[in-house]
């Protein structure tokens, strides 16, 4: 027995608390976002340090698993099999805070004479159903798909929402990044394109369905295409990540949500 | 992974395509390559044609290899080793001088799993082995269609060699249950935890149902593995609900199983049931940890010991489950874990040995935990169990404690 408990002592380790950066990874459509954020919560807070990248949803919620980020940004829900993994190796359900509102924006080029598109069409070009821009009151011409990688919240997002769960076009472009398909339909005269309503700068937004994804139309449901925009940590947050966090859904912070081009959920 | 791919295979080309432009007399297939640099002396159009052919070549080239990253993306390679040493009382095989029980210890791989699976729109496919120093064997192989009708995947078909859908402990992954092993009671009433048969699936927001068939003898009943040695199969039901900080469900069995041989004749069948209560809640009670409670009933009639089915005994057993994390690496569990073997019957001595309590008698089990992450990929577990059998007067508890530490490397 004793030699047992001897045994039990030796290989049970410590962990050190050290102090360390609040890490946010996760969504690119939030970088923008949450680099704002963390540069004015820093200039209010200068001992605090916040550590952004992107990588995807997808991306950030492994790394929230994995437990080599504090704060997980996300353009979509944790999925059922992402859960079980949390509560598998953290015992936890994670907790879920919207932090601001988006709109899934469908692109196309500023020459492009049509400004809406039925959900319907959209489904049909990104299964590539439709092919021509003609089929559409378009010109007689081929539809260049862009797409993003299936890492991003964004993609999940349209995959689920718009394609029913169905896959993609193999015609589609993956491109790494909402502001990647931005520059690509700026550039494509007969591109389409989907991203955050803040890359939407220099480029036209499509109206889904007659609505304009505004923050009115965001707000009530009524723009088909609308999200929340979330922050997962693995369990209640404290120290710096309640700060930030706290900031984030502040008066101020949601006034950032707003210049950025999201929408706030306050 | 997938980025990573697509660089290679987009990367091979390429350099295929800077040796043809170094040496002119080398062909190639690589339409870039076949092209000469435009030089100063033409005309922008010209740079321009050229420039627009090159991409036009390298978006013909991604479109290709995007198309083969995807079909790539659809199949996931998993995996883990449990390494491990054990630390076995056991004073039923004798003491020695000083009147301690005997010890069994050494070195194992309990666990050695490869599992390849793919996900495509409509099929899935499963096939995972278990490769440990005393063989290989399956252990799932699985063959799925997921509804392709309404684009929200509520339900799906599996049919196969595959986990029977009962409770929490039974369908749990020995990569991740926080126990080295399951408990008493589902190892007796779910020897193997897998089946060949058929398993609809429904899920909806946080209800989830499956339904099953199955030929019931299981993948470790001795003499009738991978057999259905009767023309009964067992039935499978479960609904649990999933709130995520709690999850709970029912679930309950029914068939038959046939005993070929029987003291009152040629043979006869013998029921075959299981019913089954279960939760899981997941608190955030601390700052330094989350904290979480599982508990799971289960009670039936004919259960496997020793690989060899009780046939027609009733048994019940439960288990009640708290684990503790601390921080973001250490976690602590303990485990109470109660079975009786036949319920209705009086614990009682052994009839040929009155000083050992009868196998018929209940079985208490403490478990106390200590795991470690060294990384997301390494965990090192330390377990001690103390099994306390129930006596009737004359007969004492064996001492049957283990002790284990184990190394598991999971990809």
């Amino acid at each position: 027995m004793k030699r047992m408990l001897s045994m039990l002592l030796v290989v049970a380790p410590l962990t050190a608390a050290v102090a360390a950066p609040v890490t946010v990874k996760g969504s690119d459509t939030m970088v923008i976002l949450t680099q704002r954020w963390a540069e004015e919560f820093m200039k209010k807070n200068p001992t605090a340090k916040v550590q952004i990248t992107g990588g995807g949803s997808g991306t950030g919620i492994a790394a929230l698993i994995n437990g080599t980020t504090e704060i997980a940004t996300s353009s979509r829900p944790m999925k059922e099999g992402e859960m079980e993994k949390l509560r598998a190796r953290h015992n936890s359900a994670g907790t879920e805070i919207a932090v601001a509102k988006d709109g899934v924006t469908f692109y196309v080029n500023d020459s492009n004479p049509l400004k809406s598109l039925t959900m319907d069409q959209l489904k049909k070009i990104y299964l590539g159903e439709i092919t021509n821009w003609k089929a559409v009151g378009g010109p007689d011409k081929q539809i260049v798909v862009f797409s993003r990688e299936n890492s991003s919240g964004t993609y999940v997002f349209v995959k689920d929402n718009l394609l029913g769960g169905e896959d993609f076009t193999a015609q589609a472009q993956t491109l790494p990044g909402t502001a990647a398909v931005v520059n690509a339909v700026s550039k494509e005269k007969f591109g389409i394109g989907y991203g955050g309503a803040a890359y939407a700068k220099g480029i036209k937004e499509l109206l889904v369905n007659d609505v304009a994804p505004t923050l009115e139309n965001v707000k009530s449901g009524k723009y088909p295409l609308s999200r929340d925009l979330y922050f997962y940590l693995r369990k209640s947050a404290s120290g710096d990540a309640k700060a930030l966090i706290d900031f984030c859904l502040s008066p101020e912070g949601q006034a950032i949500v707003t210049k950025v081009g999201y929408f706030p959920v306050k | 992974m997938k980025k990573l791919l697509a660089l290679c295979l987009l990367a091979a080309p390429s350099a295929f395509a800077q040796e043809g432009e170094a040496d002119a007399g080398v062909p190639s297939d690589v339409p870039v390559a076949a092209e000469t640099t435009p030089n100063t002396l033409q005309p922008d159009s010209e740079k321009i044609g050229f420039l627009q052919g090159k991409v036009e070549a390298l978006e013909e080239q991604f479109a290709t290899t995007d198309a083969v990253v995807n079909t790539l993306s659809k199949i996931k390679i998993s995996g883990y080793i449990q390494a491990r040493y054990t630390y076995a009382e056991n004073s039923f095989s004798g003491v020695d001088a000083s009147l301690a029980p005997l010890v069994k210890d050494g070195f194992s791989v309990r666990r050695g799993r490869a599992k390849i699976e793919y996900a495509g729109q409509v099929a899935r496919y499963m096939l995972q082995i278990d490769a440990t120093p005393t063989g290989v064997s399956l252990k799932d192989a699985e063959v799925g269609l997921t509804e392709p009708f309404t684009g929200k995947k509520y339900f799906s078909l599996t049919m196969g060699q595959m986990k029977w859908p009962f409770g929490y402990e039974v369908v749990q992954s020995s990569g991740e249950r926080e126990f080295p092993e399951r408990t008493r009671v589902v190892r007796a009433f779910f020897n193997g935890e897998r089946d060949l048969g058929a398993e609809l699936a429904f899920r909806s927001g946080p209800v989830r149902a499956w339904f099953g068939v199955f030929d019931g003898n299981g993948t470790a009943n001795r003499g009738f593995i991978g057999v259905d040695n009767d023309t009964e199969k067992d039935y499978f039901g479960r609904v649990a609900v999933d709130f995520k900080w709690i999850a709970f469900g029912v679930s309950g069995s029914g068939g038959l199983t046939y005993k070929p041989t029987d003291a009152s004749g040629p043979g006869r069948h013998y029921e075959r049931t299981r019913i089954g209560l279960d939760a899981q809640v997941y608190l955030d009670l601390f700052p330094f940890g989350s904290t979480a409670v599982k508990a799971e009933f289960i009670a039936g009639r004919t259960y496997q010991a020793g690989n060899v089915e009780v046939f027609g005994q009733s048994a019940l057993g439960w288990y009640g489950l708290l684990v503790q994390n601390i921080g973001d690496h250490e976690q602590l569990a303990f485990r109470y874990d109660f079975f009786d073997p036949a319920t209705g019957v009086r614990n009682a001595a052994d009839s040929k040995s009155p000083t050992k309590p009868s196998s018929r008698n209940q079985v208490h089990t403490f478990g106390l935990l200590a795991s470690h992450y060294f990384d997301e990929a390494l965990k090192m577990t330390v377990v001690y169990e103390l099994p306390i059998v129930a006596t009737s007067g004359t007969d004492i508890s064996p001492k049957q404690n283990v002790f284990t530490v184990q190394l598991q490397a999971k990809f």
